[in-house]
């Protein structure tokens, strides 16, 4: 079933389209990779499929709880992941309930051990690398037990270790009933880990299966460069580098 | 004014701030023992600062006599006179001030997401200054002065807002330069009407400039009324300040609404900016220096940080009206100009070196 549906989104910036007529649909139990050159709106349809932007043409409709992690730089360095994952439940409180009662402070501990930082729950974030810092963020968000949890670039300013291990975590948070769609840049790591991918360019987007979107005239065509994708010879995924 | 001149000093300076801007402090983790040990001093130095204040002034009263005094509320004679009638409704009005000053500060620099404002800087005290002196003109009742001020404070907020709002670091300046400029205009208004009050309004002039000398209980009680709505609504609060506290994408990622929070954090610091102003006229810097400093004692959360920077307000002011009716007795220093001998130098290190918020 669907989980997240929009239908003929247009977005435009003044007098520049980004994308025009596009059509999403967002089902349970996948890991989404949505790629895409920059500046083809990948972070306006992450935002738009989480109503915290309205697009200028079309409607989303959702039948399920969405969140959308998009932090516009560190988060305050006061913090603990803990303090952070139930920041992310603060919406869904009423003024109130000021302390966390114990239903929410199981939930935002099983947040953080199924973001894998429970184990520095407790640690000023200060003293976090910023794939701890991601992991915190991916728990707030999950703290809201969202059935679409939408991600905006997971991977970014992380080295390869921490891209990877940003990349399983979220791959194990697509279970049945629940769908992770992320912006990512890098394709291979998109294609090893993605249940589907999502390509933006050129105002379209195309939706599928690794094998068949990671075509080389598509990508090509899509980053204005030309780009080989190739099968690794021993575990058979698909690399995507410029030729 | 003294205060645009100074601004605009600081504002010429743009590409050193914006570069500055760059570089935020970051809030260090303040262990839940500690920041409650610290929260609970500043708890125990409103009364102290309180008591110290009520024996202090033109007669010395020594603690025990106040403390007599205080407890004894039905007795008479001068000392209890001069406790009851003069020096506790004065005290207590300067904590109500510093309180609500602090609380309106910490607000508008969660909803502005900008370590440099304050309900002086935004314009909110500017065009409540500006709606009270009309009123007072215009002969209203004072009842409903701190209401019009309310409107006039949140009219000012919302133009601010408006030129003035982003995230990016030289939006932080932006705002500030469209606070700078809100307020200069509210103020030549209220200048004009001034004038055209015939020198008749050098009690408008004197309350403008800052001060509680000469409020009694009914003013009291008047502020009391405005500044408890206000500190309620601030309280309920608290989870959209949190979240804010992430950035506004992040925080509506999470579920906030927006535009619904950031109208009621700013309808509630203006009201409670209106209910400070409707009694001790424009009294700048206090909602911009103390929440800063109550931040590094007990974190920037907002349960904690509001709590904090009432008490810590209240010491503030409880301290800066014992120095403004002290320092050049029998004259009285305005309250607005003590705090900008403080204030100034503050918000200009803190432009050079913001702190996370």
């Amino acid at each position: 079933m669907s989980l997240l549906r929009g239908e003929d989104l247009s977005v435009h910036y003044g007098s520049r389209y980004v994308f025009s007529g596009l059509d999403v649909d967002v089902a349970g139990g996948r890991f989404i990779a949505l790629i895409g050159p920059n500046g083809s709106g990948k972070s306006s349809l992450l935002r738009i499929l989480a109503g915290t932007q309205v697009p200028n043409q079309g409607h989303v409709t959702r039948n399920a709880r969405v969140a959308l992690i998009a932090p516009a730089g560190d988060p305050p360095g006061d913090l603990t992941p803990f303090d952070l994952a139930s920041y992310g439940l603060s919406a869904q409180r009423h003024f109130w309930q000021w302390s966390l009662s114990v239903n929410d402070e199981q939930r935002v501990r099983d947040a953080l051990m199924r973001a894998n930082i429970a184990d520095r729950g407790d640690d000023p974030l200060t003293d976090l690398s910023a794939g701890e810092v991601q992991r915190a963020w991916i728990a707030a968000a999950l703290a809201t037990a969202p059935d679409v949890l939408l991600v905006d670039e997971p991977t970014t300013h992380l080295d390869l270790r921490f891209q990877v291990e940003i990349l399983q975590t979220l791959t194990t948070l697509a279970t049945p009933g629940v769908a992770v769609m992320a912006a990512i840049h890098d394709l291979t790591l998109a294609a090893r880990f993605a249940d589907e991918i999502a390509l933006i360019a050129n105002g379209t987007l195309q939706a599928g299966p690794p094998e068949e979107i990671l075509e080389s005239g598509a990508l090509s065509q899509a980053f204005g460069i030309a780009v080989a994708t190739h099968r690794h010879p021993q575990h058979g995924y698909l690399i995507c580098l410029p030729s | 004014m003294i205060r645009s001149s100074g601004m605009s000093r600081a504002a010429l300076s743009q590409a050193t701030i914006r570069s500055q801007l760059l570089r935020l402090q970051r809030l260090r983790h303040v262990p839940h023992a500690v920041r409650t040990t610290r929260l609970v001093v500043l708890a125990l130095c409103v009364p102290f600062v309180a008591l110290i204040a009520l024996s202090i002034g033109s007669v010395q009263l020594p603690l025990s006599d106040v403390w007599t005094a205080l407890t004894h509320p039905s007795a008479t004679g001068v000392t209890h006179t001069i406790v009851w009638d003069l020096r506790l409704p004065r005290v207590l009005m300067a904590m109500g001030v510093g309180a609500g000053l602090g609380i309106a500060g910490t607000l508008l620099q969660a909803l502005f997401r900008n370590p440099l404002v304050d309900p002086y800087i935004t314009g909110v005290s500017a065009g409540a200054a500006l709606a009270a002196a009309a009123g007072f003109t215009l002969g209203v009742a004072f009842a409903f002065i701190p209401a019009l001020a309310f409107g006039g404070g949140l009219a000012c907020a919302a133009l601010v807002a408006a030129i003035g709002t982003g995230e990016s670091p030289s939006g932080n300046l932006r705002l500030v330069l469209a606070g700078v400029a809100v307020s200069a205009f509210a103020s030549a208004l209220v200048t004009l009407i001034l004038l055209r009050g015939n020198g008749g309004n050098l009690g408008i002039l004197a309350w403008l400039a800052g001060g509680i000398n000469g409020r009694g209980w009914s003013d009291l009680g008047l502020m009391a009324m405005y500044l408890s709505v206000g500190c309620a609504a601030a309280l309920a609060q608290v989870h959209a300040v949190n979240l804010l506290r992430l950035g506004s994408a992040a925080a509506q990622g999470f579920g906030l609404r927006l535009d619904v929070a950031r109208w009621r954090i700013l309808a509630t610091a203006s009201l409670i900016t209106a209910a400070c102003v409707a009694v001790s006229g424009v009294v700048g810097f206090v909602g911009l220096m103390v929440p800063h400093v109550v931040r590094k004692l007990v974190s920037g959360d907002a349960r904690w940080l509001l709590a904090g920077s009432a008490l810590g307000g209240a010491i503030v002011v409880v301290i800066a009206d014992l120095l403004a009716r002290t320092v050049m007795a029998p004259a009285e220093v305005p309250l607005g100009v003590l705090l900008a001998f403080v204030g100034v130098p503050f918000f200009l290190l803190l432009a050079r070196r913001p702190v996370e918020l």
